[in-house]
């Protein structure tokens, strides 16, 4: 079995976990389900290395909104640190994207669905974190995201 | 390892299965961190009970301090450097630094951060522990201080013209 069908087939297994028993990786290699009014993508990837990534459309924020990119920057350390995701903003400037990926070589249902899991769980409450942002006139500032020994170790 | 050659792609998919099948302890990484410090004649080098280590790295035109983190069980080093000196970042710094977390080689895998209730930006980077030694440590410590230094002066030139600005803005 090749990676690609592999990574196909994992996908099947995941959507298949779901309920969704005839979803999975279209000829383009990606299928994207609806998590909670939350689009995410799942694609295989060939290059540079074998990958099933997952990505998911956060929002936009405006051009002036200050408060959006702190929260943006401390979600993004946060995420980083624990491997859930990396956020960023698109060429635009405005559309905030998150993704994250797995191995072909390592990807197994249970490490999807773990994988999954934490991604959807961390993109929802950004997303979530951002509207609230956006309903304050982008002049509060975020709660911040749990503390790590990073960011102990960086302050001390 | 040992090699001087770059590690390949096919390298990179061996070390990655690795790590996802095991985790290297904090001796393991103390090892490894002790081994760059022999090689390079620095004292020894070794993380605090937090899993901690800060190395300062003299650079062309100033010096880079770099945090090591290393939590148990996990397959990389987190590797991080305050980007802006301790100065506080403009909303255009932030925006630029959120566009190079997009990938396509700008932060070479890492990502910008906040560290929360501090202004300070800090580039983050983790550094694959399977099959790593001392001299493939010193490697990817040298490419991230290159990376971070570059970074360093695009964001102050950022910064010099956020001033600017202001201060056009104020007359």
């Amino acid at each position: 079995m090749s990676r690609a069908s592999h990574v196909e087939a994992v996908a099947a297994d995941y959507a298949d976990a779901l309920g969704l028993d005839r979803a999975g990786l279209d000829e383009s290699g990606r299928m994207t389900l609806d998590f909670d009014g939350m689009a995410v993508t799942f694609a295989f990837e060939a290059e540079p290395i074998e990958t099933l990534t997952l990505a998911a459309d956060l929002g936009r924020i405006a051009e002036d909104d200050a408060a959006a990119t702190v929260l943006l920057l401390e979600r993004s350390s946060y995420a980083f640190i624990r491997n859930l995701m990396t956020i960023h903003l698109a060429d635009d400037g405005c559309a905030v994207r998150a993704a994250t990926w797995v191995p072909a070589t390592v990807l197994t249902l249970p490490r999807l669905q773990e994988l999954a899991e934490a991604f959807i769980a961390h993109a929802l409450d950004t997303r979530e974190a951002l509207g609230s942002v956006g309903r304050a006139g982008g002049g509060s500032t975020p709660d911040a995201p749990p503390s790590s020994p990073l960011i102990g170790a960086i302050r001390a | 390892m040992g090699s001087d050659a770059a590690p390949g792609i096919d390298d990179l998919e061996v070390r990655l299965e690795k790590a996802a099948e095991t985790g290297v302890d904090r001796d393991g990484v103390n090892a490894i961190l002790a081994d760059f410090a022999r090689q390079n004649g620095l004292p020894e080098i070794a993380l605090d009970a937090d899993g901690a280590a800060t190395l300062e790295l003299d650079g062309a035109d100033e010096t880079l301090v770099v945090t090591l983190l290393h939590t148990s069980g996990a397959a990389g080093l987190l590797v991080g450097a305050d980007m802006t000196d301790g100065t506080a970042t403009s909303p255009r710094c932030r925006r630029l630094a959120l566009m190079a977390n997009g990938g396509g080689g700008a932060t070479a895998g890492g990502v910008f951060g906040l560290v929360s209730g501090d202004s300070r930006l800090h580039l983050l980077h983790q550094v694959l522990l399977s099959g790593l030694d001392g001299e493939a440590f010193g490697r990817a410590l040298m490419s991230f201080a290159e990376l971070a230094a570059s970074w360093r002066d695009r964001l102050d030139l950022e910064l010099d013209i956020d001033a600017d600005l202001s201060a056009d803005t104020a007359t």
